[in-house]
């Protein structure tokens, strides 16, 4: 008998397979607790003395009252504010070079040129930013694939969260193109690849012809011949589009790709090109995938934008500068605020140049100042640029099921005095700035400055009803009774 | 108590005021239209004095472009124009800016220019300052150019909107340079000897620079007391001699800081101000022993500023400047102001900066405000809010050292110059 023999056999097998896999799963349960501060979800409402439960690199549980395991290590963050690690949707930086010579590079990666031990990642995770879409720059029509990295690991396939990003586009003339040539270009590169699939189909179509002739004929022979006709066990035919993108040339799989809308694109634009951007992607299938990444001046199409409804990711110069063609008058225009109003989707980015476009918690706090309300634009700096990079159910947020990337900062993250004490990147503790010796190189810390600046007042930005207690500003003889206090205060510890 | 003693104090100085004020200053005060008929009452929940604590719920009232009154409990006069706000604070004074020039500050034909006087580079468009305004801005420090050794003459000026420029001192004091801008450009003559352009001129070199200055204080200072042969474009020259005329030096790191301070001891220079100053915690000795004023400029307290215009870090070998340069100096007693350098970023933003690096909001609103005002030698006029003090005020919607705060009204001369449109 058979039967019985399978029977024992079959359940035997999978208690020992059920053991084979869950005994190192349980052996590597790893516990993380962050424990007793201010929890801001982004995506809900606050938390006073908050504990997150992590278990192997996933949020299990948020709220005020969570068992903490026995086996569980605990992040303590008393006094302090908790906020999931921020998102830069798109990042110039840590690699050699932006952009090739070449105008049409759709077959390259960034992941070639990543440069792990870049100080523009160990900037990023200093400066909170967790999650990082590496992605080309605007000198080119068609650059190439982005990917999406945590800043730390070193070798590109540690850092990796998506290895194969979104395909970086400009609509903006590169240098020495106007409008029409860079159009005109475009064109050509998607007119030519319409082109080439056409003769790839042909080609099919002619190899098909020729195969069912063929077979006909040996069908008519063998009747003549009295044979009976052998009867073939045919394979399932490939279906047609399928067996052509297998003949694709690699250099235009990723058009190829785009143009059936399967991969995302990041397309850099000003006010001028938005209209044939949004045209050219609704005509070559990637509308649904497209992100724009705005010009300063692209405040001035909001509307299209919005009717669009697809989103947008600012220029780090939050305010448009130009001058009146006529007057020669300066006008400024804070451009969040245009599209927060129109209720558009908006990421904030970062540039290495001015002090407060450098980070993404001051670029947040510019645009409050300039006028959107604080939870958007907390929202622009995590849950947006998550969102926009696919990775809305993974990060941007502190809620059960994301990923465990969490800041842990010694204040309101949009007040000035906030700096990021530790950052927890997938439950792991990847940077705390009391062992920042590079950071204290950089700002020169002496003892007594590491003092002032270990003591921040840990005021809401928002609600300035709590000021601080004011110490006369007053001349410098004063300061210098002061800080013979202070120095009497010292001498006595 | 403050509110009592505030008044009695706003009622004595006012009648001082009013007795006191000679002909030559009040003309020079004098708001450029019409204000008589406007009193502005402001009400704010925090007013920042700059003249003692922070007064919660205070008021200030202002007529004929004055303060009138300061305090607590002050009757807003009937008729005046009201205003609430969250905190309010004095016009903030930026101490190095060229905004409003337009853009040629430098005489490029010789390097030593005394008599260049940058207040008439200043462009009397009305908007020119709104920028500026904006951020709360209401007094500028307009050098001339870094192009030459010895520039020329410095302007205090007001940034209020109307068609003549609101003139503080059109002549604050002299200014040198000594950094390698003072070189950009020029050739040395060789060969034929005759040089093409006026490029072809002094310095090369660094040194080169600190001997043009000494070539040229060498040859005021044997002027001094011959008032006949003194040539006129060499005057302010031999009035930094005669008259204590201050001088303003241009100098970026530790060696043109050094270098500065060499030369003002040779020539016993009296009233020096050093700005840029990016590693004046290095010499902080030197500084105390010569009574140098400090300005900083926003890569002094920014170590990674972006002004060498190549991924964003200036060069400075092994050593950085420190970020927290502003509590430094004022811990050392030394005087010190934040500058905008040009308004590259705005002068909130610097106070910001330096609140975010160690000065407390209080110790970098004092630079922006008072301190800067004294170390002008402006503030009989401007940097506090006290009673007889020009009404040069900003209303902020919430505490101005944060990232998150945006001035909502500009008053400059007791007319509000710039409102936003809310």
């Amino acid at each position: 008998m058979n039967l019985p023999k399978k029977l024992i056999f079959v359940p035997i097998f999978t208690i020992a397979s059920i053991a084979a896999v869950s005994r190192p799963a349980i052996a590597m349960q790893e516990h993380v607790v962050v424990k007793g501060g201010r929890i801001i979800p982004v995506s809900g409402p606050e938390i006073e003395n908050g504990t997150i439960l992590i278990e192997n690199g996933k949020i299990v549980a948020v709220g005020r009252t969570v068992d903490t395991p026995y086996d569980a290590k605990i992040i303590d963050a008393t006094g302090k504010v908790v906020i999931p690690g921020y998102v830069d949707a798109h990042f110039t930086r840590g690699y050699d070079r932006a952009n090739e010579s070449y105008p049409f590079t759709p077959y390259i990666s960034v992941a070639d040129s990543l440069d792990g031990v870049s100080q523009d990642f160990e900037d990023a995770l200093r400066d909170g930013v967790t999650t990082i879409n590496v992605i080309h720059g605007n000198a080119q029509p068609i650059a190439g694939r982005g990917m999406i990295v945590r800043p730390f690991g070193r070798i590109v396939e540690d850092m990796a969260v998506v290895y194969d990003g979104a395909l970086k586009m400009s609509f903006i003339p590169r240098q020495f193109a106007s409008h029409v040539s860079q159009f005109a270009e475009l064109r050509r590169v998607f007119d030519e690849l319409k082109d080439y699939m056409e003769r790839l189909s042909d080609r099919h179509e002619d190899d098909q012809e020729r195969e069912k002739t063929k077979k006909e004929e040996e069908k008519k022979q063998a009747e003549k011949d009295g044979k009976k006709p052998e009867v073939k066990n045919d394979k399932p035919v490939t279906p047609k589009d399928a067996r052509e993108e297998e003949d694709v040339d690699r250099r235009r799989r990723t058009l190829v790709d785009l143009t059936k809308g399967r991969i995302p694109v990041f397309a850099a634009v000003n006010a001028a090109e938005v209209p044939f951007a949004l045209d050219f992607a609704r005509k070559h299938g990637f509308f649904e995938r497209l992100t724009l990444v705005v010009g300063a001046d692209a405040w001035k199409v909001a509307d299209l934008i919005a009717a669009s409804g697809r989103p947008v990711v600012l220029d780090p110069e939050l305010i448009h500068k130009e001058k009146d063609p006529v007057t020669g008058k300066d006008i400024e225009t804070p451009v969040a605020p245009v599209f927060a109003k129109k209720g558009v989707r908006f990421a904030l980015t970062t540039t290495r140049s001015e002090y407060t476009q450098r980070y993404l918690n001051t670029q947040a706090a510019t645009t409050v100042r300039t006028g959107v309300d604080r939870e958007t634009a907390l929202k622009s700096i995590t849950q947006f640029p998550a969102e926009i990079l696919g990775l809305g159910d993974r990060v941007g947020s502190i809620e059960k099921g994301r990923d465990a990337n969490v800041l842990i900062l010694s204040g309101d993250p949009l007040a000035t005095t906030t700096f990021v004490e530790k950052v927890v990147v997938e439950g792991k503790l990847v940077y705390e700035r009391e062992n920042d010796e590079r950071l204290k190189r950089i700002i020169n810390v002496t003892e007594k400055s590491a003092k002032r600046m270990s003591t921040p007042d840990s005021k809401p930005a928002s609600a300035p009803e709590s000021k601080p207690e004011s110490k006369p500003a007053d001349e410098h003889k004063d300061d210098k009774e002061n800080k013979d206090n202070k120095e009497k205060k010292d001498g006595d510890k | 108590m403050i509110s009592i003693i505030n008044l009695i104090l706003a009622s004595f100085l006012s009648v001082q005021d009013g007795a006191a004020s000679t002909p030559a200053k009040s003309a020079q005060s004098k708001p450029a239209a019409n204000p008589a008929a406007t009193t502005i009452a402001i009400r704010a929940k925090r007013l920042h004095t700059m003249t003692g604590d922070v007064l919660a719920d205070g008021v200030v009232v202002v007529r004929d472009g004055k303060i009138a009154a300061v305090g607590a409990n002050i009757d807003i006069p009937a008729g005046a124009t009201t205003l609430d706000c969250e905190d309010l604070t004095p016009g903030l004074i930026d101490a190095n800016c060229s905004v409003g020039q337009t853009g040629m500050a430098n005489e490029d034909s010789s390097e030593i220019t005394p008599s260049f006087r940058a207040v008439d580079d200043l462009d009397a468009a009305p908007d020119k300052f709104l920028t500026l305004l904006k951020s709360g801005v209401t007094t500028i420090f307009a050098p001339p150019g870094n192009r030459n050794v010895v520039g020329g003459l410095a302007a205090i000026v007001k940034t209020s909107r109307s068609d003549k420029v609101n003139i503080i001192n059109p002549a604050w004091g002299i200014k040198f340079c000594l950094t390698q801008e003072t070189m950009y450009g020029n050739y040395s003559v060789r060969g034929s000897g005759v040089p093409r352009d006026f490029h072809a001129r002094r310095p090369q070199s660094r040194p080169g620079a600190v001997m043009e200055l000494r070539i040229a204080l060498n040859t005021a200072a044997n002027w001094v007391g011959k008032l006949g042969i003194i040539p006129p474009n060499m005057k302010p020259l031999v009035d930094v001699f005669e008259a204590n005329l201050p001088v303003r030096i241009h100098a970026l790191n530790l060696g043109e800081m050094r270098n500065a301070m060499r030369v003002a001891k040779e020539f016993d220079l009296k009233d020096i101000t050093i700005d840029g100053a990016i590693e004046a915690h290095r010499c902080l000795a030197d500084i105390k022993a010569l009574n140098v004023k400090i300005v900083l400029h926003p890569h002094s307290i920014d170590p990674m500023a972006g002004v060498d215009g190549n991924g964003g870090r200036l060069d400075y070998g092994d050593e950085h400047p420190a970020q927290d340069e502003l509590a430094r100096l004022v811990d050392a007693g030394v005087p010190v102001a934040l500058s905008s350098y040009g308004g590259r970023e705005n002068l909130a933003t610097q106070m910001r900066i330096a609140h975010r690096y160690g000065a407390t909001a209080d110790v970098a609103l004092n630079a922006v405000t008072r301190g800067a005002a004294e170390l002008l030698k402006i503030n009989d006029r401007v940097g506090t809010i006290a009673t007889g003090k020009d009404a040069d005020l900003v209303l902020w919607n919430g505490d101005p050292s944060e990232f998150t705060t945006a001035a909502k009204v500009v008053i400059v001369d007791g007319r509000v110059a710039w409102r936003d449109k809310e």
